[in-house]
């Protein structure tokens, strides 16, 4: 849609964009969790048939605030025996992650009117990375660092335990999430967030989730169960399993520090929520062109919003795994579906790019190629 | 001046790369020993981000940091006696071990040094370009080196199968201290 041009003293909207982008998304993250906690305790009383949060404020919107005090003011205990430092440093680590995924996300696509019948395009995106995709696999393989530094360094049985299963469960479902992604990857033809939001543009049909189809699904399918395993989230909450280890890795945490596990929690599954949209959902693009009337950021948040209930919902209807059905899920089950449906949609892509590729005509004689095209280098 | 600012970013790099690469070494907590590895390792990706190789920044993180080390942490987290101070840092090799290994970095000192460096200043292309580059050449020109690789990774992953099958106790009696069964 085109928007008209508005300026900030010396500075145009393009070149504001990109601050506006990170502000709103940056906004989005830290604000996400008092917002989530009352969105997931209202959903779960809802599942489960309860009222859930209804004393403070209306419809109990106050509790996050209530919640957020007594965390501040509660006393932030420091156990004797744990390696302070690591201690320290394990919360802010595992909140890094998703504050600076958050620059990656794509939130709309503009034309900005310069006046005299000239326009030009505006994506409200803070970085535009080449591989960003990738960066966000990166980063959320970083996320674990703050699950196992604060597992190991409280020096509790059940903080180690903790931190023992997050390790290896971050190791056996990044391999899925990966696959999962690199299908997108192979629909799109790009590895960058927002051309990969641009190729889906035209309505529900564009969108890879039915491209290729049927494996489209099967790799959104296989992302949405690694993305809740890397989030560690119920039914992959066996880090924390307050069941069977207390609270696992945050067991010793207490006041603020615990609050900050609990927010990179939830900004996680933010993340997760717009990397899936932004692979799968086609991001900002309109579910069908006649809809486009909606500014993009709003289709993009309604999207992401679906999914973070899709997020709760899980969460109240499966029971934990146990820690020998999560490795042999993982392991067995989910990674081999995704390679297969890798191969398959790979095969798939390449006969639709080059029919003659998959038949027995062989194909035209073509031009021999240098191997590296001579003048690139590695 | 950006040459300039390439010199500093040159040599904070190296410190933030070597300085817990000596740490690693040096400290006397396994554990922490551990934990040094993952500002060494991502001063490695800065240098590969020095050197416009934007994929491979990403795969250093994604593959050395998201994954191998998390790795190294588990095995660490899982090993007795992690932070004992009387644990000795050498072994009988020690000596022998340095001696050989001074003598390599003055061997490849000397060759560097005595190498005719060409300046460049071209860009290797966008991080695009690149990994497309990269993919074709994996399975064109490097297609048998990179195979190889696959089966020398594949005959380590039998190997480490069947060395935890046989390290499997014949009756159930796993359980005690802090083990972790299945995986």
């Amino acid at each position: 849609m085109t928007i008209p041009n508005i300026s900030f003293g010396p500075f145009d909207l393009v070149a504001v964009a990109p601050y506006v982008a990170l502000g709103l998304m940056l906004a989005t993250v830290l604000l996400a969790v008092p917002v989530l906690t009352w969105f997931e305790r209202v959903t779960l009383g809802l599942i489960h048939d309860r009222l859930g949060p209804n004393r403070v404020g209306p419809r109990g919107l106050l509790q996050p605030i209530a919640d957020g005090i007594k965390l501040f003011f509660k006393e932030d205990i420091l156990p004797s025996n744990v390696d302070r430092r690591i201690f320290y440093l394990a919360p802010a680590i595992s909140m890094m992650p998703p504050l600076v995924a958050a620059a990656l996300i794509p939130l709309g696509d503009f034309r900005v009117d310069m006046g005299g019948g000239q326009t030009r395009p505006l994506t409200l995106v803070a970085a535009d990375i080449n591989v960003g995709i990738l960066w966000v696999l990166g980063l959320a393989s970083l996320q674990v660092y703050g699950l196992i530094l604060g597992g190991w360094s409280s020096n509790n049985k059940y903080s180690l335990l903790g931190a023992l299963r997050s390790s290896a469960q971050a190791i056996s479902y990044e391999l899925a999430l990966s696959l999962g992604v690199l299908m997108a990857v192979l629909m799109s033809h790009s590895m960058s967030l927002v051309q990969i939001v641009q190729s889906q543009t035209g309505g529900i049909m564009h969108w890879n989730i039915l491209g290729l189809f049927p494996f489209g699904l099967v790799a959104a399918g296989v992302y949405a169960i690694a993305a809740v395993a890397e989030t560690n989230r119920a039914p992959f909450d066996l880090p924390e399993a307050e069941s069977e280890l207390v609270a696992g890795y945050q067991t010793e945490y207490s006041s603020m520090k615990f609050a900050i596990f609990f927010m990179s929690e939830y900004a996680a599954v933010v993340i997760g929520s717009c990397v899936a949209v932004v692979l799968w959902l086609g991001g900002w693009d309109p579910i069908h062109p006649v809809l486009g009337f909606i500014p993009g950021p709003l289709w993009f948040a309604g999207k992401v919003l679906l999914l973070i209930f899709a997020f709760v919902w899980v969460r109240s209807t499966l029971p934990r795994f146990r820690y020998d059905q999560l490795m042999r899920f993982g392991w067995m089950r989910l990674l081999p579906v995704a390679l297969v449906a890798l191969m398959l949609a790979a095969a798939m892509s390449a006969y639709r790019t080059d029919p003659s590729a998959g038949s027995r005509i062989p194909p035209k004689p073509e031009k021999p190629k240098p191997l590296m095209g001579g003048t690139q280098s590695l | 001046m950006t040459a300039h600012l390439g010199t500093i970013a040159f040599v904070s790099l190296t410190a933030l790369t070597i300085l817990p690469a000596i740490m690693v070494v040096s400290t006397r907590n396994l554990v922490h020993a551990g934990f040094w590895m993952l500002p060494c390792l991502i001063g490695v990706a800065g240098f590969y981000a020095l050197l416009e190789a934007h994929f491979f920044v990403v795969v250093q993180i994604l593959i050395y940091i998201g994954a191998i080390l998390v790795l190294i942490m588990f095995a660490l987290m899982l090993t007795r006696d992690v932070m004992d101070p009387k644990e000795r840092q050498t072994n009988a090799m020690g000596v022998w071990a340095g001696v050989i290994c001074g003598l390599g970095l003055l061997a490849s000192a000397h060759m560097l040094f005595r190498h005719p460096w060409v300046g460049v200043t071209s860009h290797p292309g966008d991080a695009h370009a690149q990994t497309v580059a990269l993919g074709k050449a994996l399975v064109t020109r490097y297609a048998l080196p990179f195979e190889a690789a696959s089966v020398l990774l594949l005959a380590a992953l039998i190997a480490a199968i069947v060395i935890a099958k046989s390290m499997r106790p014949p009756a159930a009696s796993v359980g005690c201290d802090g083990e972790v069964s299945g995986g």
